[in-house]
């Protein structure tokens, strides 16, 4: 057993929390994080996540709290105050829940290409400390995946975590059922340490972030009864964009033959049609896609017989610019 | 033009049925429920009740089967006995919850293991948790009253909650009494045709019962729970209708039996009520102070009114038919809620538990009379000897 | 007892172009992307029509669909427990009999579709299914099998085939293949046992035509019918989402799927293909057959040629020489 590390203030837990999505490894890294904080560095140590059903695009937080060794640590309630954020996919960043509670002090690190500076980052505290790695495209490269980078992202901004005991927990984890995997996290780990850039003047709120708690839509006297729903197909005001992983279809009308096929393997009804024009060769014609619902499958590119359809890597604002629009009178 | 019948406990539930219009029925067969289905079987094949009789593969099957009709805006109707009553466990909560006042009879038979025809409490009592409305009748007329007022109060947009109109196999269920059948007319002023807010119509559409959050399910528990509060006021009100529509003087949640100057009392419920009564008529006449308090509704659980009736005596005994091992006092369950009841009351009388026809045997005169005698000694003493007795088991006192 | 008469004749559709444009199963709904069963979802909605009633047991087009106080139906919808699917939508379609008779509901008796997963359907649903069928109620029952009990974390049903990797049959030293058991067969489980099902037809996401037109065709029959619909799952299978539609040919190409109607006795075979892939080239690109040995894989392609012969169909699959053992 190492030397116990110490933590940055002795007095109290030191508190992380991730925000992702499923299927990009969070609950994983908060695992090998707090086994490695309890196993390794003479820590106390808790973990645990909150998510719905076990699917691929289903918000997913994970919690950490970390005390000294002497400090039990007796709550499992989520983490409000963290000292720290991971936001393991950028589009979550819309979501102001997503910066809930971050203490004035505290350090955000999210995953985004270079130059990558949303606006929404004004919302967080002037004071704190805004790091920036492009985890995806390190995972990439290194054939890993993003929650080995910014694991070595957060040792990396924490020094008191020991990350050489960090790695050996990530590549614990890995040896028994992927030991191929092991030398890739590896080396994403340590371009995660390296490789992140920390930006001044992001932040333009005063003091410490206010907690984001969901509250019930309805109280108990204006709950439709028995728990239904009487605004049948309300699903479209979901904003499924986040759920992307990285790619999505991108629509090229000249090369259209408007014969429909993307729209019977797409699961999710994104594509916006239009009455042909008035004489024209087709009947029906493809505007485009809605990209508030596409999650990135793919399949329409798969099936597109004329190409109309091809695969690009997402960047920052070009689902907004190419979107069109499936419920323009719904949704603004 | 009313009339008079004999009839027995499940008889009398399908002319209630009848008169009620059910639109949806849904058969399986166990002892002793069975009675009513076979009733209402020969009225549909009959022509005399216009009515969809659908055979059941089950009894959880049963609930599922009435849950889609009475969501689909059917007044639907069920029952089981005993162990049936237990399979079907998984739909009594979604029905509840999903608000949805369908009607399902239950004639009371003891739990496997092994077989036993008799009749306990006990599989009712084990679902009072799932959020309907229950009670119990202790006689045919009454089951047939209880049937057509938990239409009503069930039915009510104030309530919108499922009913278990229980009453016991065998001694209600089987054993004939004297039944007065009003007219339809009569039935029709008191209860109207099922109308149920967002029924599953293509005209209107609506979906039932999707996932959420735990946050929204606070929401939802709380939302039940005050549905619950305000039962009884409807209860109230429809009981108050029945007597005056069908001429009767009934009591809505519980009824006091030579309560006046009585100093010790028994509590009960169900068939075995009307032996009480003969035993308080016989202990009367030999001058002991004893009334009789016979409840109800077990759903809600009308703690005002109990405790009211009580704290009248200096003992109470109280007379159940069900099982609850390992409960607190190692009893049945009728205790824990009278207890509960009387909790506040600063002049308690003292409370003691008598487990009595289990297995279905019949409670003799004998047996009240050795209850009666345990209860004034307990008055003499000032205090009970034990929380429990299972009676004809215990040694001389 | 007048029975309610189906008049509605929903046609069937030839081409693409003639395919229904109105949605009944809108966007927004939580499921993985690339989801099979939501595809299907959505080519049967359409199909369907505005006067249908769904009935969603507990799985994957529950719980992913309806979350969190919205859903993406917009007619009708009712969860059921996954034990019930079948059972309540017999009460529902009891009550509409009565109440048209009565004339408290006026119009047709609505399309009533149980879409319950393989779970739901031939495991602790397969009471309720089968009590509908032969209570001849005026149902459709889809069965949207992707092969697993795949909401909860992909465990295994009686339709994953054998040899896949499920949590709850994961391969190991002592039991290599991971799944050592073959599966049911939902179609031929209710052909032939229940007098009153006239109609029983099995589709694919793979041919949205047809499976839009298998679904009006049980529409249109009067009483029970039963749809079996392939839809593989890319998180369940391990496979990458874009393949979804290409991995549901192969299962039909490599006779892993067969795809047939059984309508009064008579069989009849669609996209047959005239020379049988053999299963190898299905399963290589799932992830959950990724530890099966050349050994186990000759087992499987024994497993799909006995099926055949079933259905008398003449097998000619190219038997390449066995690989070296893995």
């Amino acid at each position: 057993m190492n030397q116990a590390v110490s933590l940055p203030d002795a007095d109290r837990f030191f508190e992380i929390r991730f925000e992702s999505i499923g299927g990009l490894g969070a609950h994983a890294a908060g695992q090998v994080l707090a086994s490695a904080a309890v196993l390794r560095m003479g820590l106390n140590g808790a973990h645990f996540s909150s998510y719905g059903s076990e699917k691929k695009g289903s918000l997913v937080r994970s919690y950490l709290r970390l005390g000294l060794a002497d400090r039990p640590i007796r709550t499992s309630a989520p983490v409000e105050t963290p000292d720290a954020i991971v936001v393991f996919h950028a589009a979550l960043l819309r979501n102001p829940a997503t910066f809930g509670g971050l203490r004035a002090g505290g350090t955000l690190i999210y995953n985004a290409p270079k130059a990558s500076v949303p606006e929404e980052l004004a919302a967080l505290p002037s004071p704190a400390r805004v790091i920036r790695v492009d985890a995806l495209a390190i995972a990439t490269k290194e054939q890993s995946r993003p929650n080995a980078v910014l694991l070595g992202t957060l040792c990396g901004a924490f020094p008191f975590l020991d990350s050489a005991q960090v790695l050996d927990a990530l590549s614990e984890e890995f040896a028994g059922r992927h030991p191929e995997a092991v030398a890739a996290n590896e080396s994403a780990f340590r371009r995660g340490a390296a490789e992140f850039e920390t930006l001044a003047g992001v932040g333009r709120a005063e003091g410490d972030l206010p907690i984001a708690r969901t509250e019930p839509a309805w109280g108990y006297e204006t709950q439709p009864i028995g728990g239904i729903i009487p605004e049948p197909g309300n699903t479209v005001w979901n904003d499924l964009s986040a759920s992307r992983t990285g790619s999505l279809p991108v629509f090229n009308r000249e090369r259209c033959i408007h014969c429909g096929l993307c729209d019977l393997v797409c699961p999710d009804f994104c594509l916006a049609w239009e009455r042909g024009e008035e004489g024209g060769r087709f009947e029906r014609e493809l505007m485009g896609v809605d990209y508030r619902y596409c999650k990135g499958c793919l399949r329409c590119v798969e099936s597109c017989p004329a190409s109309a359809m091809t695969k690009k890597a997402e960047t920052p604002g070009l689902a907004d610019r190419l979107c069109v629009p499936l419920f323009p009178d719904l949704i603004a | 033009m009313a009339r008079e019948m004999m009839l027995s406990g499940c008889a009398a539930a399908a002319q209630a049925a009848k008169l009620a219009q059910v639109e949806v029925i849904c058969s399986y067969p166990i002892r002793p429920y069975s009675a009513i289905m076979m009733e209402l079987a020969k009225m549909v094949a009959n022509g005399e009740l216009d009515a969809e009789f659908v055979h059941g593969e089950g009894e959880h099957a049963q609930l599922s089967v009435v849950l889609g009709a009475a969501a689909a805006g059917a007044r639907a109707l069920t029952g089981s006995s005993g162990v049936g009553v237990t399979y079907a466990f998984e739909t009594y909560s979604p029905i509840a919850g999903g608000r949805i006042p369908l009607q399902m009879m239950i004639a009371d038979r003891a739990l496997d293991p092994p077989g036993d025809f008799g009749s306990e409490h006990t599989d009712a009592m084990s679902c009072r948790d799932q959020g309907w409305l229950m009670g119990w009748a202790e006689t045919p007329q009454e089951m047939f009253d209880n049937c057509l007022i938990n239409y009503r109060v069930g039915e009510d947009h104030r309530v919108l909650l499922p009913q278990f109109v229980c009453q016991d196999g065998y001694f209600v269920s089987h054993i004939p009494g004297k039944v007065t059948l009003p007219d339809q007319s009569q039935v029709d002023e008191f209860l109207p045709p099922y109308d149920l807010p967002h029924p599953l119509d293509p005209k209107r559409p609506v979906s039932h019962g999707p996932q959420i959050r735990p946050d929204q399910g606070t929401v939802m528990d709380m939302q039940r729970a005050q549905a619950m509060l305000d039962v009884p006021a409807v209860i109230k009100e429809a009981i108050d209708d029945y007597n005056r529509i069908f001429g009767r003087n009934i009591s809505p949640f519980i009824e006091e039996y030579m309560t006046d100057d009585a100093e010790i009392a028994f509590f009960i419920m169900g068939a075995h009520t009307m032996t009480a009564r003969h035993a308080v008529n016989h202990l009367r006449s030999q001058g002991v102070k004893i009334g009789l308090v016979k409840l109800r509704f077990v759903r809600p659980w009308p703690t005002q009114e109990v405790a009211e009736a009580l704290s009248k005596f200096k003992a109470v005994g109280v007379v159940e038919t069900s099982t609850s091992y390992g409960g607190a006092m190692r009893g049945g369950n009728l205790l824990h809620e009278v207890r509960a009841s009387l909790y506040e009351v600063a002049q308690r009388p003292l409370t003691t538990s008598f487990m009595a026809g289990l297995g279905g045997e019949m409670v003799p005169l004998k047996d009240f009379y050795y209850m009666a005698d345990i209860l004034s000694k307990a008055v003499k003493d000032g205090k009970t000897k034990k929380t429990v007795y299972w009676v004809g088991f215990e040694a001389e006192d | 007892m007048a029975v309610a008469v189906r008049t509605q004749n929903l046609p069937p559709i030839k081409l693409i172009r003639n395919v229904p444009k109105e949605e009944y199963y809108v966007p927004g709904h939580r499921t993985c992307a690339g989801c099979g069963p939501a595809l299907q979802y959505k080519l049967v909605a359409k199909a369907a029509g505005p006067n249908t009633i769904f009935l969603g047991p507990t799985g994957c087009m529950y719980v992913a669909n309806a979350s969190y106080l919205c859903t993406p139906y917009t007619v009708p919808w009712m969860h059921t427990q996954i034990t019930n699917g079948g059972a309540v939508a017999s009460g529902i379609e009891a009550a509409y009999k009565v109440l048209l008779r009565k004339g408290k509901r006026t119009g047709e008796l609505p399309n009533i579709i149980v879409m319950a997963g393989d779970g739901g359907t031939v495991d602790i649903g397969l009471q309720a299914m089968s009590a509908m069928m032969y209570r001849a109620h005026d149902v459709l029952f889809i069965c949207y099998d992707n092969e697993a009990y795949t909401n909860t974390g992909i465990q295994t049903s009686p339709t994953t085939p054998y040899g896949a990797n499920t949590t709850f049959t994961p391969p190991g030293s002592a039991i290599p293949e991971g799944k050592t058991l073959f599966p049911k067969d939902p179609p031929q489980l209710v052909i032939g046992g229940h007098p009153a099902v006239k109609y029983v037809a099995t589709a694919s996401i793979a041919y949205p035509v047809d499976l839009i037109n298998k679904v009006r065709k049980a529409l249109n029959v009067q009483g029970p019918t039963f749809l079996h619909i392939h839809c593989p799952c890319p998180k369940g299978w391990k496979f990458d989402e874009a393949k979804t539609v290409e991995i549901a040919r192969l299962a039909i190409e490599t006779g892993m799927w067969n795809m047939y109607e059984w309508e009064d006795g008579v069989y009849r075979y669609q996209f047959r293909p005239k020379k049988y892939k053999h299963v190898r080239e299905y399963m290589k690109l799932q992830g959950r057959f990724a530890h099966l040995t050349e050994a186990h894989i000759a087992k499987q392609q024994a497993f799909v040629d006995a099926k055949l012969k079933v259905h008398g169909i003449p097998v000619e699959v190219p038997v390449p020489a066995p690989r070296t053992q893995q």
